[in-house]
């Protein structure tokens, strides 16, 4: 099967400090693959590189056969932990500007995402809640039809409706011909919609698979072997 | 990045209209006190479009700080466009709106004199000389602000933090700018030959560091683009 992302020896330092030690991990085409280790792990520098955000200190990646640039962002559809609005945007503008910069933007999709999510075009972005804003980065994230979708904390901060609600969202919106990777501390909730995970521990995968293939051979559950590695 | 330019200058569109608002509102209120305050009048008028230069070349250096820095980064540099787009796309939002702080600047100035600076400017000076003062004006802009553009994207690449990447920038910003001034000075004694430009004043330009001035802006523009695209981590 095509591989939409590789990541070979991937190392990235920040001064002192290593926060990928050679990682490998590879995204096959149709799966949703869950990223999963604590806080400062390595998860988000890695989503930052495959993003191209953030640059290798060595080792390769390659989204698409091409490594992350204008290309690569062209397919990707990256969905950050911060609050990314321009101050000034209603979410009409954040619509329309995704819509201006992204050829696979669908703005039909968008528009009921954002009826799925009950959010009014005419809200300011400042106005809205860290939920409301999670589901607008969402639902501008999920309205493209990209080959790679990467979520980091998709439901960070968010209530457990509301988590039920983004699920759900993802789930609808995920196509065969595209593939998602996704981070999250919140494993048991997520758990279900992974095909294959990959745990990463100080700037290493160390135990990667299918994710029903490890329930299998470990008999636990994703989140029972999650605590049980990083215990 | 045509888009580029739409959002950045709404971005910035109330900043302007403050900002051109207050120019109009101040000279208004300078109107009423022709006859009293006589000459204060005037360089009160200049001052207010000097201050509101001054504001508006601020708002210019955070078109590329604000991304830098802060999370609105992320989509900015998430956007399928080269190093280039936005770094044109910065350079072209900023003449845009120095532009139309400057136009507005000087048209309540010529309103406030009834025209008569303007008039003897005319009279002393030709059209193609004032259309060469303007263009000279916006190459000084442009250059300005891409020197200062590479110094602050250095910055960020060199040191880690906000607060140490922008003293990191002022310091990189006077270092290279002292370099660049020893530079020129080498340039035009080797190379002394010179165009005189005759206005109410004559203007001399060197020709070699004229060439130089030309060849740093491009290579601090395409430096500049690829460092953005490149290098540059969130």
């Amino acid at each position: 099967m095509y591989n939409i992302l590789k990541a070979e020896n991937l190392c990235k330092s920040y001064f002192n400090k290593k926060a990928l030690r050679g990682a490998n991990l590879t995204i096959q085409q149709g799966k949703i693959v869950g990223l999963l280790g604590p806080n400062g792990s390595g998860k988000t520098t890695f989503l930052k590189i495959a993003a191209g955000i953030l640059h290798p200190s060595s080792g390769k990646l390659l989204i698409d056969g091409q490594e992350p640039g204008v290309y690569t962002k062209s397919i990707v559809s990256y969905l950050p932990d911060t609050e990314y609005f321009l101050k000034w945007m209603k979410i009409k503008d954040a619509i329309q500007y995704f819509k201006d910069f992204y050829a696979d933007f669908d703005e039909k999709k968008a528009a009921e995402l954002l009826e799925f999510m009950k959010l009014d075009t005419n809200s300011s972005v400042k106005s809205l809640s860290k939920g409301m804003k999670e589901k607008l980065k969402l639902t501008l994230v999920l309205s493209r039809k990209a080959k790679l979708y990467i979520l980091d904390e998709p439901l960070g901060g968010v209530d457990p409706t509301a988590r039920e609600k983004i699920l759900d969202a993802i789930i609808n919106n995920f196509s065969e011909n595209s593939s998602m990777i996704i981070t999250t501390h919140l494993v048991n909730d997520i758990e279900r919609i992974f095909d294959d995970v990959a745990f990463i521990s100080d700037g290493e995968i160390v135990l990667q698979g299918n994710a029903e293939e490890l329930r299998l051979s470990k008999n636990q559950s994703i989140d029972e072997l999650y605590r049980e590695v990083f215990q | 990045m045509l888009n580029l330019i739409k959002y950045e200058v709404r971005g910035k569109f109330l900043t302007i209209l403050g900002i051109c608002l207050t120019v109009i509102m101040g000279n208004l209120f300078l109107m009423t006190k022709i006859g009293s305050w006589e000459i204060a009048v005037p360089v009160l008028s200049g001052f207010l479009g000097i201050g509101a230069l001054i504001v508006i070349s601020i708002s210019s250096l955070t078109l590329m700080s604000d991304y830098l820095y802060d999370d609105q980064g992320y989509l900015l540099f998430t956007l399928p466009q080269s190093g280039v787009s936005i770094m044109a796309s910065r350079l072209i939002v900023a003449v845009i709106q120095i532009s139309i702080v400057t136009i507005v600047s000087m048209l309540m100035f010529c309103l406030l004199d009834q025209g008569r600076l303007l008039n003897t400017i005319l009279s002393y000076v030709e059209v193609h000389e004032l259309l060469y003062s303007i263009l000279i004006h916006l190459w000084s802009i442009v250059s300005a602000l891409t020197f200062i553009y590479f110094c602050m994207v250095v910055g960020k690449i060199a040191l880690k933090g906000k607060k140490l990447g922008k003293i990191g920038s002022f310091i990189i910003f006077f270092l290279l700018s002292i370099v660049r001034a020893g530079l020129t000075f080498v340039i035009s004694n080797s190379f002394p030959q010179i165009v005189e430009v005759h206005s109410v004043t004559t203007m001399t330009i060197n020709i070699g560091s004229t060439i130089f001035d030309i060849i740093m802006f491009a290579i601090l523009f395409m430096g500049t683009s690829y460092l953005l695209e490149h290098k540059v981590d969130l």
